[in-house]
C-alpha cells in the first residue's frame, strides 16, 4: 500500500523531469543551431554535391551532365594534373620538413636561458604577419631576375643568379620563400618546450645524464606528439597553397586577374584555372576529390607511422 | 693527517671543474646568441628590404648595381599610394574593413553561443555532436568550394557584393567553436550554480557571466579573424570583379602602375603599399602579443 502511493505520487515528478530533460536537451541543440546550419549549408550539402557534379559535365549554364568516370579518366590524361601534381609534392615535401626542422632547432636554442625570449619570438615571428600578398609582391621584387636583390646580391659574389621563374628554379624559390615563416613553427615548438617538466630534466641529470643524451631521451621524445601535429597540419597546408603561387606567378593588373601559366603550376591554381576560370566544374569537381584523398591518404600514413615515433605522456609502451 | 691533506686538492679540483663548466656555457651561451642573431637578420632581410624600397625613387630601383640605401628618402611614396591617384588605397581599406566589421559581428556572435552550449549547457548526444564539430575540422575546403560558389552566385546572384565574404561568419567554424569551448571549460562551475540560483535565464548566463570572463579568449578570435579576413585573397577573387569593391589583398596584387610600356612595375609604389598592408596586422601583434601567441599555442598545439 506504501509502495503504490509512493509510485503513484512519484509519476508526476517523473514526468516533470522527464520534460525538464527534454527542455534541457532542446535547448542545448538550439544553442549549437547556428553551427548546425552551417554544417549543412556550407560542408555536408556542398560536399554530397560536388561528389555528384564529379561525375558529371557542368559548365553552370547548362544543368550537370553524367558522364560517369569520364572526368576521372580525362584527369589520367592530363600532362597538368601530373605536373602540377609533381609540382606541389615536390613543394611540400621539401618545405615542411625543413621549415620543422629550422622551427624546432631555433625553438631548442631559444629556449636555453637565452634572455629576451619575447624579443626573438617577435623578430622571428614578423615574416609570418606580413600580409600573405605584400609578401608576395615583395618576393617577386626580390627573385626579379635583373632588378631583384637576390641575384644583385649573388652577383656582388661573382655568382651569375638564375631566372627563379623558370621552370627548373620556381619551386626551389617558392620552397626558400616558405622558409622565411619558420617563426610560427618556433612558437608553437617554444611553448611544447617549456611545457616539458623541468622535474624530467633534473631526474636525468641525477642519472648522470647531460647535454645531447637528455635532448634525445627526454626532449625529443616528450615533443614528438606536437612535431608530429606540425608535420600533419604543415603538409595538408602545403598540399593547398595557392596565394602566394597565384600573385607570384601572375601577370599583374587590376582588371584581368588571368590565373598563371605552365611554370609553378601548383595543384590548387590549376584546380582554379578550371573551376572558376574556364568554369569546368565538373573536372574542378574531380580534381578537388582527388587532392581531398590525396591529403586524406598521406594524414593517414602519417598517423599510422606515428605509432612507432610518437610519444603521449602517460601512455605506457609495451 | 693524510685525510686533511686531501682537501685542498680536491678543492681545487672542483673549482676547476667549476670554471671548466662556466666556460662551456658561457661559450654555449655566445653561440646560441650568434645562431639567434644572424638567423634574425636572415629574417628581417626581406622586411627591411620592403622598407628600404618604398623610400626609394624610380630610378633607383631601374639602377645596377642596386643601391641598399635610397638616394633620395621619398617618403612621399606613402602618401602617394595611401591618397593620390585613381586608385588610392584608403579606398580598398574602407572596403576591407566593411568585411572585418560583419565577419567579426558573426564570428563572435556564432561562435560564442555554439562553444558556451558546448563548454557550459549538458544535453544528450552533446559530446558526440562535439567529435563531429572536431570531425569537420579535417575536411578540406576545396571539396566544398565550387558548390559553395555556384550557390552564391548562381542560386543567389551574390556576385560583387560582400555577402558571400561575410554571411558564412555568421554560421560558426570548427576551429574557433574549439578555441572557444576550451576556454569556456576552465571558467567554475560553480559559478552558472550560483547564478541559476540567483535565477539567471541561460541567455542571461551567456551574456552577463561567461562571455564577459571569455573576453581574453574572443579578443584571440577577434584578432585572428582581422587577419583572415585582411588575407583572404581567394574569397574576394571568386566573387568580387568590380574594381571599386575590391580588398586590400586584391588592389596589391593587381598593382599595376608601370615605369614604361612594358617595364617594370613601379616597386617603391608597391613596396609601400605592401608596408602600409601589413602595418595593421604588425601593430595589432605588438599590442595583444602574448594573446597572440597563445591562439597560436591553443590552435596550433591542441588543433
Amino acid at each position: 500500500m506504501a509502495d503504490a502511493t509512493a509510485t503513484i505520487a512519484m509519476a508526476p515528478r517523473l514526468r516533470a523531469s522527464a520534460r525538464k530533460e527534454l527542455m534541457r536537451d532542446l535547448e542545448g541543440w538550439l544553442w549549437i543551431s547556428p553551427w548546425l546550419l552551417g554544417m549543412l549549408l556550407f560542408i555536408i550539402g556542398p560536399m554530397i554535391i560536388s561528389f555528384y557534379w564529379s561525375f558529371t559535365n557542368y559548365q553552370m549554364v547548362l544543368p550537370p551532365k553524367w558522364v560517369g568516370l569520364r572526368n576521372y579518366a580525362d584527369m589520367l590524361q592530363d600532362p597538368l594534373i601530373a605536373k602540377s601534381l609533381i609540382n606541389t609534392f615536390y613543394f611540400a615535401f621539401v618545405s615542411v620538413p625543413l621549415g620543422l626542422f629550422l622551427g624546432l632547432l631555433l625553438a631548442l636554442i631559444v629556449n636555453q636561458n637565452v634572455r629576451g625570449i619575447s624579443f626573438w619570438r617577435t623578430v622571428y615571428y614578423l615574416p609570418a604577419i606580413t600580409a600573405v600578398v605584400a609578401y608576395a609582391q615583395l618576393w617577386r621584387y626580390i627573385l626579379h631576375r635583373e632588378w631583384g636583390a637576390l641575384n644583385n646580391f649573388l652577383l656582388t659574389f661573382g655568382i651569375i643568379g638564375p631566372n627563379w621563374f623558370s621552370p627548373k628554379w620556381v619551386i626551389p624559390a617558392f620552397i626558400m620563400m616558405s622558409l622565411w615563416t619558420v617563426g610560427g613553427s618556433m612558437i608553437i615548438n617554444l611553448a611544447g618546450l617549456q611545457s616539458i617538466p623541468t622535474e624530467m630534466y633534473d631526474a636525468a641529470k641525477v642519472d648522470g645524464a647531460a647535454g645531447f643524451r637528455l635532448l634525445r631521451h627526454i626532449t625529443l621524445p616528450m615533443m614528438s606528439p606536437i612535431i608530429f601535429y606540425n608535420l600533419v597540419m604543415g603538409i595538408i597546408a602545403a598540399m593547398q597553397s595557392f596565394t602566394s603561387f597565384f600573385v607570384l606567378l601572375s601577370d599583374l593588373g587590376y582588371t584581368i586577374q588571368a590565373p598563371p601559366g605552365e611554370i609553378g603550376l601548383i595543384f590548387m591554381v590549376y584546380l582554379y584555372r578550371n573551376a572558376f576560370w574556364e568554369f569546368r566544374m565538373g573536372y574542378g569537381s574531380a580534381m578537388a576529390w582527388v587532392l581531398f584523398v590525396i591529403i586524406l591518404v598521406m594524414t593517414l600514413l602519417v598517423f599510422r607511422s606515428s605509432s612507432s615515433w610518437v610519444h603521449y605522456a602517460g601512455e605506457s609502451r609495451s | 693527517m693524510a685525510t686533511t691533506a686531501q682537501y685542498p686538492a680536491a678543492s681545487v679540483r672542483v673549482t676547476r671543474a667549476w670554471t671548466w663548466m662556466r666556460v662551456r656555457n658561457l661559450l654555449a651561451r655566445a653561440l646560441a646568441y650568434t645562431i639567434l642573431s644572424v638567423g634574425a637578420f636572415v629574417v628581417c632581410v626581406p622586411w627591411i628590404w620592403m622598407v628600404l624600397t618604398s623610400l626609394k625613387t624610380p630610378g633607383d630601383i631601374l639602377r645596377i648595381p642596386l643601391t641598399v640605401f635610397p638616394t633620395n628618402w621619398m617618403w612621399k611614396n606613402y602618401v602617394d599610394v595611401f591618397a593620390v591617384g585613381s586608385r588610392p588605397m584608403w579606398k580598398y581599406v574602407a572596403n576591407t574593413l566593411q568585411i572585418v566589421v560583419f565577419a567579426e559581428i558573426g564570428v563572435l556572435l556564432s561562435n560564442a553561443i555554439v562553444a558556451f552550449s558546448f563548454a557550459r549547457l549538458r544535453w544528450r548526444y552533446r559530446d558526440v555532436m562535439f567529435i563531429v564539430v572536431l570531425a569537420t575540422m579535417m575536411l578540406p575546403a576545396q571539396v566544398t568550394m565550387i558548390p559553395i560558389f555556384a550557390l552564391f552566385t548562381n542560386v543567389l546572384d551574390w556576385r560583387n557584393t560582400y555577402l558571400p565574404l561575410t554571411v558564412p561568419y555568421f554560421f560558426g567554424s570548427a576551429w574557433a567553436i574549439f578555441l572557444l569551448r576550451q576556454y569556456m571549460m576552465t571558467i567554475p562551475a560553480e559559478l552558472d550554480d550560483a547564478a541559476r540560483i540567483d535565477g539567471c535565464s541561460t541567455v542571461q548566463l551567456f551574456a552577463r557571466i561567461i562571455v564577459p570572463l571569455a573576453a581574453p579568449v574572443l579578443a584571440v578570435l577577434a584578432i585572428f579573424t582581422f587577419n583572415g579576413v585582411w588575407n583572404d585573397f581567394f574569397g574576394p577573387l571568386l566573387y568580387i570583379e568590380k574594381v571599386t569593391m575590391f580588398t586590400v589583398a586584391q588592389w596589391l596584387a593587381g598593382f599595376t602602375i608601370v615605369t614604361g610600356p612594358g617595364q617594370m612595375p613601379r616597386y617603391d609604389l608597391l613596396m609601400a603599399a605592401s608596408v602600409l598592408s601589413s602595418l595593421p596586422m604588425a601593430i595589432l601583434f605588438f599590442i595583444f602579443q602574448r594573446q597572440f601567441i597563445q591562439g597560436v599555442v591553443i590552435t596550433g598545439v591542441k588543433g
